[in-house]
């Protein structure tokens, strides 16, 4: 890892505006990411994994807005990363992969020369070098066939395939930072596994930074380097990923693991966590996980200090941490 | 691929046929429905009842239906539409003479209706907000709500009597007069037709552009009128093209109106004339072509929306 990180996203608050009133739904979101590291972000449907992906690119959806923090960028190779105004990331230095490759991909353009068409805005090269960049980027993300498959659309491709085709679009940008959207959830496991290892080497060879969003703590697990946890809009946990996997200091966290059927386990016992996450409405600066947690003490509903995770060190938001105890 | 696109063809021709002989059907038949007797009309008002009985028994019009069907079909297989009643020329020249004005409205019609409903439709999809997204919804609601003929009127006594730069009406003699004499009832056919051409339109673009792939084509850093020529068009085109030709039979019948206002001596005009001196044959053929136009036109549209997405299996 270099001097610099690549993309920092510092202290990010999103909000939903509806009938003149803003609900905060991320709040205080910070973590960096340096070139050649992968940082995983786990957390339960809902937590807010996704939509930091989508504020760190820009692409929100109509009707929820930043309303506060910085993304930070680092313009090129070596360069402190500096901030990017809403809307700006795209296309220029981040890209991302998406979750429903089926969706992801417009059904009426051919996928080689949708890369191509990418290619060429970046790099103002000819229509024949931009072609032949293309086939390059199919095969090297492991298209069969690439010359063949350039006129193909997307219906036409499985599942895999489509993936790597949304792979190839993403390099196509030449990015510095990778934005994963739990590419691999919609496959089976099989092609979960080459899609992985697909991910994991661009990210070894184009020296990547690479943010992976995932439900799945098996996967995080095997593509992470740094590991944060997601509740309810707030990164309660976050740290190198055997810290954090291995030794959680956060209840949540600890539950979560739990929660994973393992086969060495207790046959036919699930873990689940009682109760569900509170709503954006009912956000307090308390614990937000209180109500759910068996060790909750008498300070968890007094503020609760912030995961700051712009450095790897293994953090907790709890104030009546695992370790502690 | 070319040889499963004529079976998709063939297939939807034969499936167009019952429809087809539905219509020739109720062409024969409006003769007995509409009011007024034919051979009375043919024969004339001082005619004895002898000699209407005669012109009745040589129209065939005492056979049965099944039997004047019949002959009118065999009729139509030979290029022969019958003759007016009025004039006693063959209905296959006048509507020779006459078609083309009707397609060039037509054309010129769908030529304006498109330059202001893509527009339009962008405008009010990709900046919903804006006051000109205001302005275009508005203009909508009043354009739709105002009648082709009234249309006709106000532009021929604002742009043509005001100024004296376009005709009033009539076709002129050669060839730029007559493009001349096309802009106003293009203008008023086009204007009637682009409303619900611009909403459609617009809430096709509205779906298009919440699409997950709309999404993605953003994160490549796409923005601005290659997003909107490239991914945006490509996909809301189909419904619009739907829509249209859904929209023919308002169109033509906006002809009708449109040609009789400006005096244009179309395909429309005619139907009129002879609706009002009860020249039936002429009625029935201009029926019978109208609504083969109707179908054709159909046809055409579901052959280009099939052709517009790529992922339609040519069976």
């Amino acid at each position: 890892m270099s001097a610099h990180p690549l993309l920092e996203v510092d202290g990010l608050r999103v909000a939903v505006r509806r009938d003149g009133t803003a609900l905060t739904v991320l709040d205080g979101v910070s973590f960096a990411v340096g070139a050649g590291q992968c940082l995983g972000i786990v957390g339960e449907s809902g937590c807010g994994k996704s939509l930091t992906l989508r504020a760190a690119m820009g692409l929100l959806p109509p009707g929820i807005e930043r309303t506060g923090g910085e993304i930070r960028l680092s313009p090129r190779a070596g360069a402190a990363p500096c901030a990017v105004p809403p809307g700006q990331a795209a296309g220029r230095g981040l890209a991302m992969v998406f979750q429903d490759s089926h969706a992801s991909l417009d059904p009426t353009a051919r996928v080689g020369a949708f890369i191509a068409d990418i290619v060429r805005r970046r790099t103002a090269t000819s229509r024949a070098a931009a072609r032949r960049r293309a086939v390059e980027l199919l095969a090297s993300v492991g298209v069969p066939d690439p010359a063949l498959r350039f006129g193909s659309y997307p219906h036409e491709l499985s599942g895999g395939m489509r993936q790597r085709v949304a792979i190839a679009l993403a390099l196509a940008t030449d990015p510095r930072v990778l934005l994963c959207d739990e590419p691999t959830t919609a496959l089976d496991v099989t092609l979960q596994a080459e899609i992985l290892r697909l991910l994991d080497a661009a990210r070894a060879d184009r020296g990547l930074g690479m943010v992976f969003v995932s439900h799945d703590i098996a996967v995080i697990r095997q593509i992470a380097d740094v590991v944060a946890v997601m509740y309810a809009g707030q990164i309660i946990e976050m740290g190198p990923a055997p810290d954090v996997l291995d030794r959680p200091r956060h209840p949540y966290t600890r539950a979560l693991i739990d929660a994973v059927p393992t086969l060495d386990g207790p046959i036919g016992r699930f873990r689940p966590i009682a109760g569900s996450p509170p709503a954006p409405a009912d956000y307090t600066p308390a614990c937000r996980f209180m109500t759910r947690c068996a060790h909750h003490v008498a300070a968890c509903s007094g503020p609760v200090p912030g995961v700051d995770g712009l450095d790897s060190r293994h953090r907790s938001s709890c104030v009546n941490t695992l370790e502690a105890r | 691929m070319p040889a499963a696109r004529l079976r998709f063809v063939a297939g939807r021709l034969v499936q167009v046929l019952p429809v087809l002989v539905a219509l020739l059907l109720i062409v024969v038949l409006l003769q007995q429905l509409m009011p007024g007797d034919p051979a009375r009309v043919i024969a004339g008002p001082r005619a004895s009842a002898e000699q209407v009985t005669q012109v009745r028994h040589d129209l065939g019009l005492d056979q049965s239906i099944l039997a004047q069907f019949w002959k009118y079909v065999v009729n139509l297989s030979g290029g022969d539409l019958g003759r007016s009643n009025r004039t006693g020329i063959p209905i296959a020249t006048i509507v020779g003479e006459r078609a083309a004005v009707t397609v060039w409205l037509l054309f010129g019609g769908l030529i304006v209706s498109t330059l202001l409903a893509v527009p339009a439709a962008l405008v009010m999809a990709l900046r919903p907000r804006s006051p000109a997204a205001r302005v275009c919804a508005r203009s909508l609601t009043v354009i739709l709500n105002c009648p082709p003929f009234w249309v006709g009127l106000m532009l021929a006594s604002v742009l043509a009597l005001r100024t004296g730069w376009l005709p009033v009406g009539g076709f002129g003699e050669n060839t730029g007069d007559r493009l001349r004499s096309m802009v106003l009832p293009s203008l008023t056919i086009g204007l009637a037709a682009m409303p619900l051409l611009a909403r459609s339109g617009a809430a096709s673009l509205r779906q298009v552009l919440a699409a997950d792939h709309v999404t993605t084509a953003r994160s490549l850093g796409l923005s601005g009128w290659p997003l909107v020529r490239r991914h945006l068009l490509r996909n809301a085109l189909p419904p619009a093209v739907t829509l249209l030709a859904v929209q023919a039979a308002a169109l033509l019948f906006g002809a009708v109106i449109v040609e009789q206002t400006f005096g244009l001596p179309g395909l429309g005009a005619e139907m009129v004339n002879a609706a009002s001196q009860r020249d039936f044959p002429v009625v029935q053929a201009l029926t019978l072509i109208f609504g083969a136009a109707i179908i054709g036109i159909n046809l055409l549209a579901d052959l280009a929306v099939a052709l517009l997405d790529p992922r339609t299996t040519w069976r």
